[in-house]
């Protein structure tokens, strides 16, 4: 097997807030082998966004990496210095955001804004740079390109800008796309569309892709394997074929029972998990899920259940399997 | 859609369109040009000199062919206000600059990188504002040589803390906006951060803030003058004001006109200013 792109391994991440310091990522791991796409699935609150701000090296304020190893292709990025970090972002690793409505700098026409990317990690001339970003642009199929390089980011539709933003994010060839719920903020149609483009562009230039999403839809639809993450932790970890069709963790079922489908009965009803997340200042000793599982039992409750390799790269932290 | 046909619309296309539809404004604009003119081209035209003395002193406007009569010395009031132009408009933009320079730089450096930095450049700022502002240029101006160049670097020296004020806001509030991240998630630095995502953002405020710096120095220019701390060698506005001053029951054209022109200028740059900020605030543009 070829070594990986991406490797998480032990990752602690805290915040610190004013009744001191909160664990926001726990003992994460996970690897993202070359073209393949890795899901990082949970509700609202479970780290997201964290392990991808974690990754590229940008935490939010008062947010810090306590300890672990984030290595892309055996470079460490932890502790890395703010000049190489900033080499590596929109090179390496670039990142895509949910809103492209407020993603672009709104006074210089988009062209102008990939040609800047490449001119700041390719050294390119302002000529060679406005020609591979036409280039850029209909890499992501965008009709009548030459007309959109001169267009603002306000005279552009959702759909487009988020493709303009996925054109400057792989404008450099890089080894891995983090993209951070790209087509929420989007329409139905446009995300069918964003998708296909995703899965095509890792097709022509073999990137990997970490989809952070809270759509098992969308899960199902593009990625290779999931991470499933809740308060700050995955709690199963698996290969999308195998965690869609034998789930193990109670929270997965939950989640995946929370997805309508089109060939049942629509009088059945759909699953909720009850509850909420809770806050990670309240997280007690044992499995951060255990308040909210029917399955709870008082060993849940008090004892952190291990990260467990069940089978063909299916692992899960659950008393219960 | 109607593309092709239809000029490029930018974001400065739309600020001028939008700027177009205030009438005090251009009325502002078409004043000022008028004043420009009026002071670059002005001694050209009227080929008097200011400082010569060409008839009785304090004549009233009309006579003895002088249109707008003379001051305290028999001096043509007219080739005094034409000429005085040149000093008062030169200091006040040079001042405005300055202030602009400074404000500007400080502002940006506080509010971008924060923490210690933002400390220390704003208790420096705090300090400069709790000083009286004309106290303190009136040391200035007098621990140098009274000129036109200490004179607009008094102005800038005071005046500096309350464009360094608006533009710490600015980029606090921009720097965190989704588009600075995005950037910054594509490889950006600072630099680039500073100079192409959140400066050309925070222009607008800073357009109109610059505007009425210029009508401010202007003043501030006027009331140095009258005090008879500016450059007594070269004619302004607020130095005529002064020197008349004595004479104001006597003629109080030599004081009055001078001070209608200064008025005059700084409405102009006023209301062009207040137009720019309905032009280029979002909030206040009509959809």
């Amino acid at each position: 097997m070829s070594p990986p792109v991406l490797a998480v391994t032990d990752l602690n991440v805290e915040f610190a807030s004013r009744s001191g310091p909160v664990r926001v990522l726990r003992d994460l791991s996970f690897n993202v082998a070359p073209g393949e796409t890795l899901a990082l699935v949970g509700e609202s609150g479970c780290g997201k966004s964290m392990t991808a701000l974690a990754i590229i090296g940008l935490p939010p304020p008062r947010v810090r990496i306590v300890s672990g190893s984030i290595t892309l292709d055996g470079q460490e990025l932890v502790g890395a210095n703010a000049r190489t970090l900033s080499d590596v972002r929109g090179d390496r690793i670039s990142m895509i955001f949910q809103d492209p409505m407020t993603a672009l700098n709104p006074v210089f026409p988009v062209g102008e804004q990939i040609a800047e990317v490449l001119r700041a990690h390719r050294g390119l001339t302002r000529c060679q740079a406005m020609d591979r970003a036409l280039d850029a642009l209909k890499a992501v199929e965008i009709p009548d390109a030459e007309h959109r390089l001169r267009q603002y980011p306000h005279e552009l539709s959702g759909g487009m800008r988020q493709r303009v933003m996925i054109a400057m994010a792989v404008a450099c060839e890089p080894r891995l796309l983090i993209a951070d719920e790209p087509t929420t903020a989007l329409d139905v149609t446009v995300q069918a569309q964003v998708f296909d483009l995703l899965r095509d562009l890792r097709r022509r230039t073999g990137m990997s892709l970490i989809l952070i999403t809270h759509d098992m839809g969308a899960v199902a639809e593009l990625a290779d394997s999931a991470v499933v993450m809740y308060a700050g932790r995955a709690v199963e970890s698996a290969p999308v074929d195998e965690l869609l069709h034998s789930p193990r963790h109670p929270y997965t079922r939950g989640l995946i029972g929370c997805i309508p489908d089109i060939d049942t009965d629509a009088t059945v009803a759909l699953t909720e998990i009850p509850g909420m997340v809770p806050a990670l200042s309240d997280i007690g000793p044992g499995c951060a899920f255990a308040d909210r599982c029917t399955l709870a039992r008082d060993e849940c409750r008090t004892r952190l259940p291990p990260t467990i390799e069940r089978d063909r790269g299916h692992a899960v932290a659950c008393w219960n399997v | 859609m109607t593309d092709g046909a239809v000029v490029a619309r930018t974001p400065f296309t739309d600020a001028w369109t939008s700027f177009c539809r205030n009438r005090a404004a251009l009325f502002g604009l078409l004043l000022i040009v008028t004043i420009i003119f009026m002071t670059l081209f002005g001694p050209l035209i009227y080929r008097v000199d200011p400082l010569d003395i060409v008839s009785a002193p304090l004549l009233p406007p009309g006579e003895d062919g002088l249109p707008l009569g003379t001051d305290y010395l028999g001096r043509d009031l007219l080739a005094g206000i034409i000429n005085g132009g040149r000093a008062s408009l030169a200091v006040g933009l040079s001042a405005a600059l300055l202030t602009m320079t400074l404000g500007v730089t400080v502002g940006a450096l506080a509010g971008f990188y924060g923490g210690w930095v933002d400390r220390a450049l704003m208790r420096i700022t705090e300090f400069f504002q709790v000083l009286p502002p004309l106290i303190l240029a009136m040391t200035i101006v007098l621990l140098f040589r009274p000129s036109l160049a200490s004179v607009a670097v008094s102005i800038g020296l005071v005046s500096w803390p309350t464009p360094a004020r608006l533009t710490r806001a600015e980029f606090m509030r921009i720097r965190e906006l989704d588009y600075v991240k995005a950037a910054r998630a594509m490889g950006a630095r600072n630099a680039r951060l500073i100079w192409r995502l959140i400066l050309p953002n925070a222009a607008p405020p800073l357009v109109v803030a610059a505007t009425l710096t210029v009508g401010a120095a202007i003043l501030f220019e006027g009331g140095l003058s009258f005090l008879g701390l500016g450059d007594s060698n070269a004619v302004s506005w607020g130095l005529m004001m002064g020197m008349n001053r004595p004479y104001l029951l006597d003629a109080w054209w030599a004081t009055t006109l001078p001070g209608v022109v200064l008025f005059l200028t700084v409405l102009a740059v006023s209301l062009v200013g207040d137009g720019l900020n309905d032009a280029l605030n979002p909030r206040l543009r009509e959809r």
